[in-house]
């Protein structure tokens, strides 16, 4: 149906929808009345939209996290073709309606002479024949419509999960930086590159040492250990060999680690390594090499 | 010969421009919904916040926001909405959708006093259409006031703000009919809806 004028309850209804203060039945019914083409309604509804747009623009702008973008660019590169939703393809129903019964066709009706009984009761039976096709016709459409939506949504949670737990991955990586990032502006930073070896040839690790701080800071990435096994940092002094860290990796291999180191002893680490030890760590470090980096001067 | 998107930095800031891009976006053009995104996240991110305290579920919404202009932008219809209030209406729905799912045991925002960069600790420079907002929901009635300001910052449905200030539902939606109404008028020479985008 389509309204002929803003009547209050209208402009009601639009307002509340706008703010979002419909329930949800109030604004689905809205919206498929909107759907259907009533000028009065959408003006109205564009109207109070309009009052709510003005009003968020007084929001304070926020920057987003820079992988935000990423994750959209890696999201709609699986998803090449935008679909335009349906309800804005189809013709209004009441337009359909409109069109389809011509002005003229009750007085068409009336002018025929009288059908018979049996062309009445043949009329009837194809009548509802018909009526009984097109409901199962629309209630197959209803339940095909619903089975979608279904696995619409059991789609959208799946991809939801997912996108939570690269987020959260994401977020831990941005919370390894930090520390990184403060190291690295802080006067005497000294960093010691770590390179794979035969056992690990594809292996990388960095050490920081933020001496103002009394901070160590590890970052590398190893395959990933066999069960019962784990990597131990070790550093090197002209004398000693200090355990530094147990190092645990996740499933892609990265690992990252704080540490602390006497202040003696740290301003004498000449070298640093990364062996593969038992899970609780060892006492010494044991054979073969993982990664090896030497101290700058 | 096709036309590619423009580079984010010499858009100006005109609804023609969002419509475009979000036209372009309709066709499948990737790097129209990237630039989308490049001059609205800003402005978007601080909606859903405005709205969802918690920063991870507000940054999982925007995504989700430009997942469904992505999807929905070949149904987007300029004649009908600006895209301003296309994107904002868009938005707000999404973050009420997540705050109403209960999904994250998440509480909704309380609304405060005051809105948008009032919000910000310290000296705050407003623009005239900020200002005007603010000028506009002053000049509301309290009891306008106080039913918009629900309603915009919880989402919270008229029943539940009857409920929530024990008055009856018939005068709260009266309220809010009768304030959205005043907000219009006094918001129309702002130039609401007559060009200027969600850009930053």
């Amino acid at each position: 149906m389509k309204h002929e004028q803003a009547t209050a309850e209208i402009q009601e209804t639009a307002a509340l929808y706008a703010l979002g203060s419909l329930n949800q039945h109030e604004m689905r019914e809205f919206e498929f009345h909107l759907g259907e083409g009533c000028p009065i309604c959408r003006a109205e509804a564009g109207r109070f939209e309009k009052v709510v747009a003005e009003m968020a623009m007084g929001v304070a702008e926020r920057n987003p996290p820079s992988y935000i973008r990423d994750l959209l660019a890696a999201r709609i590169d699986k998803e090449p073709r935008a679909v335009p939703a349906p309800v804005q393809t189809e013709a209004p129903r009441s337009e359909v309606v409109e069109k389809n019964v011509p002005a003229a066709a009750p007085s068409l009706i009336l002018s025929q002479p009288a059908p018979d009984r049996s062309l009445l009761t043949w009329f009837i039976s194809v009548a509802c024949a018909v009526a009984a096709i097109l409901s199962i016709y629309a209630w197959r459409r209803s339940e095909s419509a619903k089975l979608g939506f279904q696995e619409s949504a059991h789609a959208a949670q799946v991809e939801s999960d997912q996108l939570r737990a690269i987020l959260e991955a994401e977020r831990g990586r941005a919370r390894e930086w930090e520390p990184i990032f403060a190291a690295l502006t802080e006067r005497g930073t000294k960093i010691i590159l770590l390179s794979g070896q035969a056992a690990a040839p594809t292996a990388a690790a960095a050490v920081i040492w933020a001496a103002g701080k009394e901070q160590w800071i590890f970052s590398g990435r190893f395959p990933p250990p066999p069960p019962g096994k784990t990597y131990q940092l070790w550093l090197l002094t002209p004398r000693v060999k200090i355990n530094a860290a147990l190092l645990k990796t996740d499933g892609a291999g990265h690992s990252f680690a704080k540490f602390e180191v006497p202040q003696d002893l740290a301003r004498q680490v000449t070298q640093a390594e990364v062996t593969m030890e038992p899970e609780e760590g060892s006492a010494l470090p044991s054979w073969p090499i993982y990664a090896i980096g030497k101290a700058g001067p | 010969m096709e036309q590619t998107a423009p580079n984010p930095e010499e858009l100006r800031l005109q609804d023609a421009d969002l419509a475009w891009l979000i036209q372009r976006s309709g066709t499948g053009d990737q790097s129209a919904l990237m630039a989308l995104y490049d001059v609205t996240s800003k402005f978007l991110f601080g909606v859903v916040s405005q709205i969802l305290s918690e920063s991870a579920l507000a940054e999982e919404v925007l995504l989700e926001v430009y997942t469904q202009v992505w999807r929905q932008a070949g149904s987007f219809d300029p004649a009908r909405r600006t895209p301003t209030a296309w994107l904002i209406m868009l938005t707000r729905t999404m973050a009420f959708t997540h705050v109403r799912s209960g999904r994250y045991g998440l509480q909704r925002k309380k609304p405060g006093p005051k809105t948008g960069q009032e919000q910000e600790s310290g000296p705050v420079d407003l623009t005239e259409r900020q200002l005007a907002v603010r000028s506009g929901l002053q000049s509301l009635s309290p009891e306008q006031h106080d039913v918009i300001d629900l309603a915009y910052h919880t989402g919270l449905s008229h029943n539940e703000i009857a409920l929530r200030l024990e008055q009856p539902a018939r005068a709260i939606k009266m309220r809010m009919r009768l304030g959205m109404l005043k907000l219009g008028e006094l918001l129309g020479g702002t130039g609401a809806g007559k060009g200027d985008g969600a850009t930053s």
